[in-house]
């Protein structure tokens, strides 16, 4: 099951057909596929329709994904699991134009309550190519930690890279959840 | 040239030297082989090394890809050469794999090529297969009499072709 899931500025909600025109156009970005492991580049709406048809509703958390729709705006990302050997491994991407506004950190502050409230997963599994600070910046301010380094081939570069592997428990995000803000009366 | 398919939860990509041992763990095992009219059984790594090495000299449009999950490399093939033909190594089975890779493989086909339609089929006593072309919406078009290299038989196949606009009606072309 993929619920809708609402922030203060996104809709979560299930990948279709129809996003396949944004999806492809943000996606043939290799500033934007050249950070992911299985994006090819170029990347054609033909690339956009095998992924978003092969989403299915009954799969489980540890192998869904959701689209990121900005209100207002229409698809902007992704982000979701894929299920290794039992354990979610998270992978996102978002659109340039909607770098450095907290998009991203609004979305998986979302998803990971979700997908810790419906599963009895007692962490999740993610990780980045050596170079992406901007995702190790993201990851850290949920309480992710570095298990070790292994290499990943990224379509979109044709090459095996270093890859940082990472890991947030249930109790770390407990710890780090960025907490909506408070009104107090003075 | 490199080409690759991203699904939710499989890549597809071109064979290479390396799937020789995958491929052979796959093929060796005649729940599998029984239902591939032309491949042996039993079936040996040098079988899968004749394969990938007849590839490059397949005709323009021909491809087999390498069906491939993260937690578990090659499970399977995904063939299309005048017709789609696949097979996934029996562990996968049942999870709905075959289905998203084969049709990862069409929405590439009817991308690359101005193909109206596509043919397929399967053995006769072969529901699972038969339930994976329906579910893309392939139709079954009559049947045929081949000889079955590992069963070492005639064997009765089910005929079927996918149309571009009946799988765009399954959702898989928009």
């Amino acid at each position: 099951m993929t619920p809708l899931l609402e922030t203060s500025r996104l809709r979560l909600r299930p990948p279709g057909l129809g996003d396949a025109r944004r999806l492809a156009d943000y996606l043939n970005n290799f500033a934007v596929s050249g950070n992911l492991a299985r994006v090819p580049y170029p990347y054609a709406l033909d690339d956009a329709h095998i992924w978003l048809s092969s989403w299915r509703a009954d799969a489980p958390p540890a192998d869904t994904s959701y689209i990121l729709e900005l209100r207002g705006e229409g698809a902007v990302g992704a982000a979701g699991f894929r299920d290794h050997d039992g354990i979610g491994v998270l992978g996102y991407w978002l659109a340039q134009p909607f770098w450095g506004q907290g998009l991203m950190t609004e979305a998986l502050c979302a998803i990971f309550d979700w997908y810790f409230a419906t599963t009895e997963a007692d962490h999740i599994v993610s990780g980045m190519f050596h170079f992406n600070m901007a995702s190790a910046a993201l990851q850290m301010k949920f309480g992710f930690v570095e298990t070790g380094r292994s290499v990943c081939r990224c379509l979109a570069r044709g090459q095996e890279l270093e890859h940082i592997d990472t890991e947030l428990t249930r109790e770390a995000f407990e710890l780090s959840r960025p907490k909506p803000k408070k009104i107090v009366n003075s | 040239m490199i080409e690759e398919l991203s699904t939710q939860r499989l890549m597809l990509r071109p064979p290479c030297m390396d799937d020789a041992v995958a491929i052979a763990s796959g093929l060796n095992n005649f729940n599998v082989t029984r239902f591939l009219t032309k491949v042996p059984f039993p079936y040996a790594e040098q079988d899968a090394r004749d394969w990938i090495s007849g590839l490059s000299e397949a005709p323009a449009g021909h491809r087999a890809f390498i069906v491939e999950k993260d937690d578990a490399g090659a499970i399977g093939v995904v063939g299309l050469e005048n017709e789609l033909g696949y097979w996934l190594a029996e562990p996968h089975w049942g999870h709905g794999y075959a289905t998203e890779a084969a049709a990862a493989a069409l929405v590439w086909y009817f991308g690359i090529t101005d193909a109206e339609s596509i043919g397929s089929g399967a053995h006769a006593d072969n529901p699972a297969s038969l339930n994976v072309q329906r579910k893309l919406g392939f139709e079954i078009t009559g049947d045929r009499t081949d000889f079955s290299v590992s069963c070492n038989r005639d064997v009765r196949v089910v005929t079927t072709t996918l149309t571009r606009s009946a799988f765009r009606q399954r959702g898989y072309l928009s």
